[in-house]
């Protein structure tokens, strides 16, 4: 991740450090071959507190806090190859502003019920302590009934991916598979949650003709 | 998720990829950016 070091480099005179956080449920072993090149300090979130408290669905993210422990951004979709969102970064490094909202939205999920997301990261950290176990198949059970209950979860959907096909991920992503998986897979959740919109064609969305 | 804008970062304390216990307390007086990743 170049730009970082970069980046890191340009400012690191205005007393402020990176601090990366990968999240992934199996731990160090699988984040360790990517985080090497990586001059920062690195720490595992294993079981999405960060997102969970946060409200985040997705990765890549980025939260600035000041010197006395507040948040200055919080910004879902962050990078650092992204003009405005550096921009926004220099400008609280330098003291301008207090705090930054960047405007672009990189992911708006549709609302979740508070009680369904939260079933969804116990399950979550449920599907840890399998894993843990070697109980591979209890987990992935633990983590399909949470993308039922937290369907806009990308944290959650896409572990349950790279457990299951961590060729997927190798080198460069297969993007076109994602989708495909995608939509494949919200097909079958509508089914399970709305079974009088779907048929064997698909599913309706409620409230349109069907052909 | 702008409404955790101006609060205080809640207390975490993860392990580093060496098994360390890290704390976000360490980073207290500095500005820290925190970039959250998954390497899928």
């Amino acid at each position: 991740m170049p730009g970082w070091q970069k980046f890191y480099e340009e400012h690191k005179d205005k007393n402020f450090e990176v601090l990366s956080i990968a999240v992934d449920i199996n731990g160090a072993d699988v984040v360790k071959p990517y985080a090497n090149d990586f001059n920062f300090k690195t720490l595992i979130d294993s079981e999405n507190i960060l997102a969970d408290h946060y409200g985040f669905k997705i990765v890549p993210n980025a939260i600035f806090i000041n010197e006395e422990g507040k948040l200055s951004l919080i910004k879902q979709g962050f990078s650092i190859e992204q003009r405005a969102h550096r921009e926004a970064i220099v400008k609280l490094l330098d003291n301008e502003v207090p705090c930054i909202e960047l405007e672009d939205t990189y992911y708006i999920p549709s609302g979740s019920n508070g009680l369904e997301v939260k079933l969804a990261e116990t399950k979550y950290k449920l599907a840890k302590e399998y894993l843990k176990n070697n109980l591979k198949e209890k987990a992935l059970k633990e983590l399909d009934e949470a993308i039922l209950l937290d369907g806009d979860n990308f944290l959650i959907r896409k572990q349950r991916w790279y457990i299951r096909h961590p060729e997927k991920f190798e080198g460069d992503i297969d993007v076109e598979w994602q989708q495909q998986q995608l939509k494949n897979e919200k097909e079958e959740e509508a089914k399970i949650m709305n079974p009088e919109n779907c048929s064997s064609n698909g599913c309706v969305i409620p409230g349109t003709t069907k052909a | 998720m702008k409404e955790f804008l101006g609060t205080k970062v809640i207390d975490f304390t993860f392990q580093d990829l060496d098994g360390n216990t890290i704390s976000i307390k360490d980073y207290m007086g500095k500005k820290l950016l925190i970039f959250m990743w998954a390497s899928w």
